[in-house]
């Protein structure tokens, strides 16, 4: 289970999350929605322990992140927009250190073809990351999220960049995981993606939560009864989209 | 710390293998290391011609200084090489890539225990700076070394004060690794306290450096012979400033002093000075992430472009983050060139926008070249001014053409996607970005050839020369230096930048040596010199005209991610 209360992050006098907080249980999958520079993924960014809080609470699996990392750290699986490999390292031995990093060769040894093979890297298993395109650098850094059978998943954008197939694929994965009671956020543009694939959303703009609940929750907080997500989210934002906050980390 | 071991040693290996994997990176690895040994190596390791030289002067005649010159030398040296040290403070010393942001930061593995690891790294790194030195610099410096301890009363002196300077030097460094960790790490968090801290701090070692300097000039005023020298090194003021460099100097001179306390007290201190910034480190690592996250991830875009070599991409970079701003209007955005022509403004705009300073120096630097005969000629009436004329010129034009053409072609082939759609041929695309490359070249060539006319009238025949022939000259280098580019087009991989210089230098010969023989020769035979240049020139065109044609066969069929 994933908690975060009160998330606060800022850059000197920049405020990229402003009070954020959410709840997402077990078997859940939340869509994390905003437009370009709205704060999402320093939001995700803080989750998985990359950037330190300014202010605020985050709990993963009961465990606070700050005060008990490595705990906390231990259950979770974070995929950036663009993942940076290491280029230097081989498939098979990408997936071998994100195992190791998480104290779970154990998983690596009986799980790690099935993945490569899941995801058509068992070819390009001995080649080097540096080799790899681009949708297959995506592809294993899926792989490295499921190495270590993490229960809250973090994926920014995961289906930009991938094939069609790769796409089907990587919803029946987040699907799986659910059914097997992972809690999953995933931040994206794609907003019938998300309709289609999240229990529930969280809308965000500069930095703040403008609304969360499930499309019939938006629809009625909105006023917009039998509309699109997409039509809900347009409504729901077009106050905050004419001085949008632009950031990047 | 096992995983990150496991990182560490996985990459270093692949990456010597990937180095040894294909002919062209190893061909480039052999010519490097080649060049290196032959310039670096072998001299250290030939036989000393020591014993050749006369007695006078043979090492083994030196006298052994009085102590004070010794203690004020050493501190000297260290001070010094603490001085480079502290200016490295302010510095980020993260040092994380990307890759380190995206997979190592959201694993469990502690913050302390990555911050340990890259510190017993960067410790690694500054023994294995004594230990190159002494592979590459014992013979000749153990001579020199030992000859100063000839004369002493103990003749183990020069073993024992060898350690001690060595261990100093160990010490001072890992000092410094350890304060610029925990200064750093203190300086650059994301929070607004840490802003005011570098600022601070900032203003601190400003203040110190230029009391520092104050301190020197003044004393030195009074400073009249060698011992006002080594007064002035045995301040207390400089002593204080430089104070890893004092504690270093005391643990280096114990053995010849005798004075042991002083050098265990020396030794001591840097031991402290160690633990105290391995502990103030410590006590920020869980700010290091965040640190890289923010800061070295935001500037990795411009280190990753510098170090493929991609120019532009890097300006880019610096133009995202703010530190470039954009230039004002000026007659290039008016000039009207349809079609392929627009490739050559293009060009023009990337040039005078993204390396506006270089072509000046460039620019400037051609013509005092190319005026150097013109300016000597009146003086000197020499029979070989002509010849140097000439030798300028192309020299001039050698160097800004392959300036400019190196790193643009890269950029062509970095941006063709955006070109490749154009509607013009792939023959008219290379045939405007060969001439857009060399049309700084041939300007320089121009205007300087019309000055040194003009100075020096006598030179009127050879600046119709070279008004014939630079043109075709710097047509043929660029288009020669876009054929090898794309034949040789791994321009991300660093290994292959040094294959395809090699490569270069293999096609301007080929390339340039007929055009360049038949100017020379008909020259040399007595022919008129512009007579010279038209056949010269017309090689260099046909030249250019056939590495045009190739590279544009190339061209049409190169695909980048391949």
């Amino acid at each position: 289970m994933l908690e975060v209360s009160n998330l606060v992050k800022e850059y000197k006098s920049l405020r990229a999350v402003d009070g954020l907080s959410y709840t997402i249980q077990p078997g859940e999958i939340v869509g994390l929605l905003g437009p370009n520079g709205a704060g999402k993924t320093p939001a995700l960014r803080c989750v998985a322990g990359i950037l330190r809080p300014t202010f605020g609470e985050i709990k993963i699996n009961g465990f606070d992140l700050v005060a008990d990392q490595s705990r906390a750290k231990a259950g979770l699986a974070f995929v950036p927009e663009v993942p940076s490999l290491y280029e230097l390292l081989t498939v098979n031995e990408h997936l071998r250190f994100v195992a190791m990093a998480f104290n779970r060769l154990d998983l690596f040894e009986k799980l790690g073809d099935d993945l490569l093979k899941r995801y058509n890297l068992f070819e390009k298993k001995k080649a080097l990351v540096a080799t790899l395109s681009k949708g297959m650098k995506q592809k294993l850094a899926l792989a490295c999220a499921l190495i270590h059978e993490a229960n809250v998943f973090l994926l920014d954008e995961p289906v930009i960049g991938i094939d069609p197939a790769g796409v089907a694929q990587m919803k029946a994965e987040l699907q799986r995981a659910r059914s097997e009671g992972c809690a999953i956020l995933v931040s994206t543009h794609l907003l019938d993606t998300a309709e289609r694939l999240c229990d529930r959303v969280i809308i965000v703009a500069r930095g703040r939560k403008l609304a969360e609940g499930t499309l019939a929750e938006l629809q009625a907080m909105s006023g917009m009864e039998g509309n699109t997500l997409e039509q809900v989210f347009l409504k729901l934002t077009e106050e905050t989209n004419e001085a949008p906050v632009v950031f990047d980390v | 710390m096992k995983p990150l071991l496991y990182l560490t040693y996985r990459t270093l290996v692949n990456g010597i293998v990937r180095a040894l994997s294909s002919p062209r990176r190893l061909i480039g690895l052999l010519f490097f290391t080649g060049y290196y040994f032959l310039i670096f190596i072998r001299p250290a390791m030939m036989p000393s011609r020591g014993m050749g030289m006369p007695p006078s002067v043979r090492p083994g005649q030196l006298e052994f200084p009085p102590m004070q010159v010794i203690d004020a030398f050493a501190f000297g040296i260290l001070a010094v090489l603490s001085l480079f040290m502290m200016l490295g403070v302010m510095a980020q010393q993260t040092g994380f890539k990307p890759a380190d942001v995206d997979v190592l930061f959201p694993t469990p593995i502690k913050p302390r225990i990555v911050l340990v690891f890259r510190m017993l790294r960067d410790y690694l790194f500054t023994l294995l700076l004594p230990f190159v030195i002494i592979l590459f610099g014992l013979r000749p410096a153990k001579m020199g070394w030992e000859s100063i301890f000839r004369n002493m009363p103990n003749s183990d002196f020069s073993g024992q004060t060898f350690r001690a300077l060595t261990l100093s030097w160990i010490l001072m460094a890992m000092t410094w690794v350890s304060i610029t960790y925990a200064i750093s790490l203190f300086i650059n968090r994301s929070d607004r306290q840490s802003t005011r801290n570098k600022r601070v701090l900032g203003w601190s070692i400003a203040l110190m450096v230029i009391s520092t300097a104050s301190f020197v000039l003044w004393k030195s005023q009074s400073v009249q012979d060698m011992s006002g020298v080594l007064e002035l090194l045995r301040e207390p003021f400089l002593r204080t400033v430089f104070f890893t460099a004092t504690f270093a100097t005391e643990l280096t001179l114990a053995p010849l002093t005798g004075n042991i306390w002083s050098g265990v007290l020396g030794g001591g201190a840097m031991i402290f000075l160690i633990g105290l910034g391995v502990w103030v480190a410590m006590t920020q690592a869980d700010w290091m992430y965040d640190q890289a996250a923010v800061r070295g991830f935001d500037s990795a875009g411009v280190r990753q472009a510098q170090r493929r070599g991609d120019t532009m991409g890097a300006m880019a970079e610096m133009a995202r983050m703010g530190k470039i701003k954009s230039g004002r209007e000026t007659f290039i955005h008016r000039l009207k060139m349809p079609g392929p022509w627009a490739l050559v403004w293009k060009e023009f705009f990337l040039q005078t926008r993204g390396m506006m300073a270089v072509l000046v120096m460039l620019g400037l630097l051609g013509i005092a070249f190319c005026l150097m005969p013109a300016v000597i000629t009146p003086r000197r009436n020499e029979m070989g001014v002509p010849y140097f004329f000439v030798l300028m010129q192309s020299m001039s034009l050698f160097m800004i053409t392959l300036a400019i053409a190196q790193t643009g072609f890269i950029e062509v082939l970095r941006r063709v996607d955006l070109q490749k759609p154009l509607p013009f041929s792939p023959m008219k695309v290379v045939a405007a970005e060969v001439f857009a490359k060399a049309a700084l070249g041939i300007g320089v060539a121009v205007i300087s050839s019309l000055i040194s006319g003009f100075v020096n009238p006598s030179l009127w025949p050879y600046v119709v020369a070279t008004l014939i022939y630079s043109p075709a000259l710097a047509l043929m280098l660029s288009a020669t230096v876009f054929l090898v580019t794309i034949m040789f087009p791994d321009f991300d991989d660093p290994t292959q930048r040094q294959f395809r210089g090699i490569m270069m230098l293999l096609g301007l010969a080929i390339l340039g040596l007929p055009a360049t023989g038949a100017f020379l020769g008909l020259w040399a035979l007595g022919l008129p010199v512009w007579i010279a240049a038209v056949v010269g020139g017309a090689i260099c065109l046909a030249m250019t005209a056939l590495a045009t044609f190739i590279s544009a066969k190339f061209y049409e069929g190169f695909n980048p991610s391949e």
